[in-house]
């Protein structure tokens, strides 16, 4: 067996991905007798990748041992509650996505069921009142989830808003520190095996050859590795999700300190909003049938909150998933992997998983196919099920205003996401799944905050009378005003915390 | 406003069970709720071993533990015995072995310690087996240490004295017992548990199991009273023992078809809700009595209908998601079942698996791990017993364990061993504990 065993990993690119990859290597598989060598090139720009993320991440810090403050000093980060869309149901609409749920079950049915009722004796179906998350971000309130679980004040997750660029710089700190070999080069070749076409080494400008046992390929959307030297094929999902450029700029910050992102629909697709402490990251995804870079950009910045304090930077990109995540000796995170709009924060997340899920199906050197087949498994759920998800944003929605939203009005939709929409709109069930990044709750804040309502709801809510359904509801509204009332402003909790200044 | 009317026909135990959690769930002021009886029960003998969770329902409809027992004649179950379908005699129990040390996987510490030989070098670190074997049982203690908290049990029972009780329940939930299935022309929901699918029409996919049975109850045939349900792998098929607090119930199951009393056809439903016909029970899958299977499935699907019960009868929408989640159900535990038949050396036959389970099956043999699909009732520890218990063992462990060492290893395994110790001391035996708490009036091992 032990002539099997992996004893050299090079990792492709050091964006993100590439450094998330190589502090999550060496932090779990620290006991083998591993060499782990990440190469890199300054010449090549890296994309910062979702400056948003999910509280997932919270998770991988701490299997790796980094302090949260500490970290979110380095990376001046702000707290995020959840993210703010604002225009998409129909313009002048705004709702907040929370990390965590709204109410708490009564007698064995969701609490959004009670709601339904109420509404229809004429209640505000608005879910906002009942979250904790949702209106501590509205008051621009933040402290940590009280550890008590039966204290309300633990009722939510957290994310952070960051710089990604100085994310990837603390995790190379964190991984060299470890053992990590960095090597600056551009790779101009890469050798394959003759027998079995896995990757045998990449030759770099210097005319070094790196060989290795497995390659990581982190190069970001052109697949250096997985697609130009493997052929994997990638699945093109444009026709579902139709953005394909992005245009960012910094600004000045401008107002509170805000514990959200947001992400505001416009007329040829939508514009983010991330709040860090020292500056404002913004950018406009579009697609390019609709709108022409230049006014793009224009949009952009007329958008923007303060001083602009970067010039605009458009990037493009197609939406959709390589064939196989894992193919032969090489895996692909990160961009060369597939690519989702930011419009939840997945970027991030999705790398996460594909190192946790690589480190699970940790192989042997000839990276056997059922080990491939289990880890493509899960990441293909991963992305089809994101996938769905933010594509109800697009399709749970009135707009018809321009050309874009016309567009995807008429356009076909996936079965398994229409199937999903109309059980919602019948009865106010969600079809759950255990593997993915969005659970029952996220998609009862968008099809609530989208203003699909459900035409009934569950018929075992009738057992609460309903002369005390607005008690109960009440109740619990006053419960998170309360709390939230209590709660400390997010931007004196980041100086006490983390301040980066 | 019209009361919508459902229709259970009885027949086998999903009935009683349906009208029973049906009753305590829908609200009486828009539903009315029938029950047909129809004689004794069918398949009875299939029902008379529970998996861990009928505890969960009994609790959601009020019965409780010591009525339970003692309305039906109930004895405690740690799990099943299987013998002679691998190289030796296991129990498959409902938790998990062991403890996870330092985030490695049970089982893999054990490989890689050199410690695993075969599915008996399992045996000290599993409370319900030590207990099971050594004939002793007392109720998990909530507030204890994991592991010898964490345990969970099921029953052995006499299945028409369950129905009885439930639908003693059901009436005392407003559910009106009736004698003629006239009624069920006017409802708006048929809930067929007769055993036999209601329209023909529906495709009945069919599985390689056994293909006919006899049944038989006898008097107590040890002074002992198990706490597994005996599974033995037999030259023509096998045989089943439960033991409740009265009687032991016998079924012997066969390949062939003409040497059991009754015949039987292992399958499916393609659509077990179609219209205003809903096939539970029997009447939607046959699957033979492993790990409590037939009931189990009855409860989970009363369960899903309740949870997926559409405000208007007529919508098709949530009937669909209610088959979608109920065959995949069904199928994944019929994995379960082909695997313990296709992975054992007691018979030379075919038997076919689904992509699914080959590849679970594959994984495991490969490097240990359980593949876990949505949908998938059993825990992870009865697929790895099931694997190893017939002999599959991993050719490879996860890396993580490599560099155990075994002064760090040993001492918590010999910690984990000496509490499972320490606690079966204070377990009364099996007999004690239900003369002391809930034996049945006609409790044979006083």
């Amino acid at each position: 067996m032990d002539n099997k065993k992996v004893t050299s990993i090079v990792i492709v690119g050091g964006g993100t991905a590439g450094w998330m990859t190589a502090a999550g290597l060496c932090a779990t598989l620290r006991n083998q007798e591993l060499s782990i060598t990440l190469i890199e090139s300054a010449a090549i720009g890296t994309v910062g990748v979702g400056e948003a993320t999910l509280p997932h991440i919270r998770f991988f810090n701490q299997r790796l041992g980094i302090n949260e403050a500490e970290l979110m000093k380095a990376t001046k980060a702000t707290f995020k509650l959840g993210i703010e869309f604002k225009d998409w149901g129909k313009i002048g609409d705004s709702y907040i996505h929370p990390f965590g749920n709204f109410g708490e079950d009564i007698a064995r049915v969701g609490f959004h069921h009670y709601v339904s009722r109420a509404a229809q004796q004429g209640f505000d179906i608005h879910l906002d009142k009942w979250s904790l998350p949702v209106m501590a971000a509205r008051h621009g309130k933040f402290q940590l989830p009280h550890p008590d679980p039966n204290n309300i004040l633990s009722s939510f997750g957290f994310a952070y808003q960051f710089d990604a660029g100085l994310y990837a710089k603390f995790l190379r700190a964190f991984s060299e520190k470890r053992g990590i070999k960095r090597i600056e080069g551009r790779i101009i070749d890469v050798n394959l095996r003759s027998e079995n076409g896995f990757i045998s080494s990449v030759k770099l400008e210097d005319g070094s050859d790196i060989e290795a046992d497995i390659f990581i390929d982190c190069s970001g959307f052109r697949g250096l590795l997985i697609e130009q030297a493997l052929e994997t094929g990638y699945k093109d999902w444009t026709n579902f999700l139709p953005c394909d450029r992005a245009v960012t700029a910094a600004c000045e910050h401008e107002g509170p300190s805000l514990p959200y992102t947001t992400a505001t629909a416009k007329s040829a697709g939508w514009q983010w909003r991330i709040p860090l402490q020292h500056r404002t990251g913004n950018g406009y995804v579009y697609c390019s049938d609709h709108i022409s870079d230049d006014e793009a950009a224009a949009s952009m910045l007329a958008d923007l909150e303060g001083d602009q304090r970067s010039e605009p930077k458009t990037l493009r990109f197609k939406t959709g998933q390589r064939n196989k995540s894992w193919h032969k000796n090489c895996i692909a995170i990160g961009l060369s992997g597939g690519f989702l709009e930011p419009l939840e924060s997945t970027g991030i997340f999705l790398i996460q998983e594909a190192i946790t899920n690589f480190i699970e199906m940790f192989p042997t050197k000839d990276c056997p196919q059922i080990d491939q087949d289990e880890y493509n498994r899960i990441m293909d759920l991963n992305f089809e099920r994101v996938r769905d998800f933010l594509l109800l944003h697009y399709v749970a929605t009135t707009r018809d205003d321009s050309p874009f939203w016309r567009h995807i009005r008429d356009m076909e939709l996936p079965e398994s996401l229409t199937y999903k929409m109309e059980l919602f709109k019948s009865s106010g069930r969600v079809v759950s799944y255990d593997v993915g990044a969005f659970k029952d709750p996220s998609w009862l804040a968008v099809y609530y905050g989208q203003g699909i309502i459900p035409r009934a709801y569950d018929p075992v809510a009738d057992h609460i009378p309903l002369e005390s359904l607005p008690q109960h509801l009440g109740k619990v509204e006053n419960e998170v005003a309360q709390a939230v009332e209590s709660m400390s402003r997010h931007g004196d909790y980041i100086r006490q915390y983390c301040n980066a200044a | 406003m019209t009361r919508q009317r459902i229709v259970i026909l009885g027949g086998d135990l999903s009935g009683a069970m349906a009208a029973a959690y049906l009753g305590h769930h829908l609200p009486s002021k828009t539903y009315e709720i029938f029950y047909v009886n129809n004689g004794p029960l069918v398949k009875s003998e299939w029902c008379a071993s529970s998996y861990s969770d009928l505890r969960k329902f009994n609790q959601k409809i009020k019965i409780g533990e010591a009525e339970f027992a003692k309305s039906c004649a109930a004895s405690l179950k740690l799990g099943e015995n299987y013998t002679g379908w691998g190289p030796s005699s296991y129990i498959n129990s409902f938790v998990d072995y062991g403890a996870n040390i330092m985030g490695v996987n049970f089982i893999d510490l054990m490989l890689q310690q050199g410690l695993y030989n075969s599915i008996d070098d399992l045996i000290p670190y599993s409370l319900p087996v030590r207990a099971a074997k050594e004939g002793k049982f007392l109720p998990p203690d909530t507030k204890g240490r994991p592991i010898v908290s964490d345990f969970d049990y099921g029953y052995h029972f006499n299945p028409q004295a369950y129905a009885s009780l439930l639908l003693g329940r059901a009436k005392s939930f407003g559910v009106e017992m009736v004698q003629t299935r006239s009624i069920s022309e006017s409802a708006d929901l048929i809930i067929n548990a007769t055993g036999t699918p209601l329209n023909e029409t529906d495709n009945f996919m069919s599985w390689i199991g056994c293909k006919s049975y006899t049944a038989r109850s006898l008097a107590p045939q040890s002074s002992k009273l198990s706490l597994t349900t005996d599974i033995t792998a037999k030259d023509k098929g096998w045989t089943l023992t439960a033991s409740d607090q009265t009687q032991d119930i016998v079924i012997d199951f066969f390949f062939d078809e003409e040497m059991g009393e009754h015949q039987h056809h292992c399958g499916r439903l393609s659509k077990p809700w179609s219209d205003r016909v809903l096939n539970i029970g029997f009447a939607a899958i046959c699957v033979e009595p492993l790990m409590g299977s037939p009931l189990r499935l009855m409860q989970h699907d009363i369960e899903r209908l309740v949870k997926l019960f559409p405000p208007n009868l007529t919508d098709p929408i949530e009937r669909e998601e209610y088959n979608r989640q109920t065959v995949s159900t069904y199928d994944r535990l019929w994995d379960y079942h082909a695997l313990q038949y296709a992975s054992s050396s007691a018979w030379q036959r075919d038997f076919p698996l689904t992509a699914k389970a080959t590849h679970k099956r594959d994984v495991f043999a490969a490097r240990g791990r359980i593949v876990t699909y949505e949908e998938d009732m059993l825990f992870r520890d009865n697929w790895t017993t099931l694997f190893l218990g017939q002999g599959i063992t991993p050719q490879r462990i996860d890396p993580f364990a490599e560099n155990l060492k075994a002064k760090d290893v040993n001492p918590q395994l010999n910690a984990i061993e000496k509490i499972i110790t320490q606690a079966l001391r204070s377990m009364p035996r099996h007999e004690e504990f239900i003369a002391k708490q809930c034996a049945a009036r006609r409790f044979a091992y006083k």
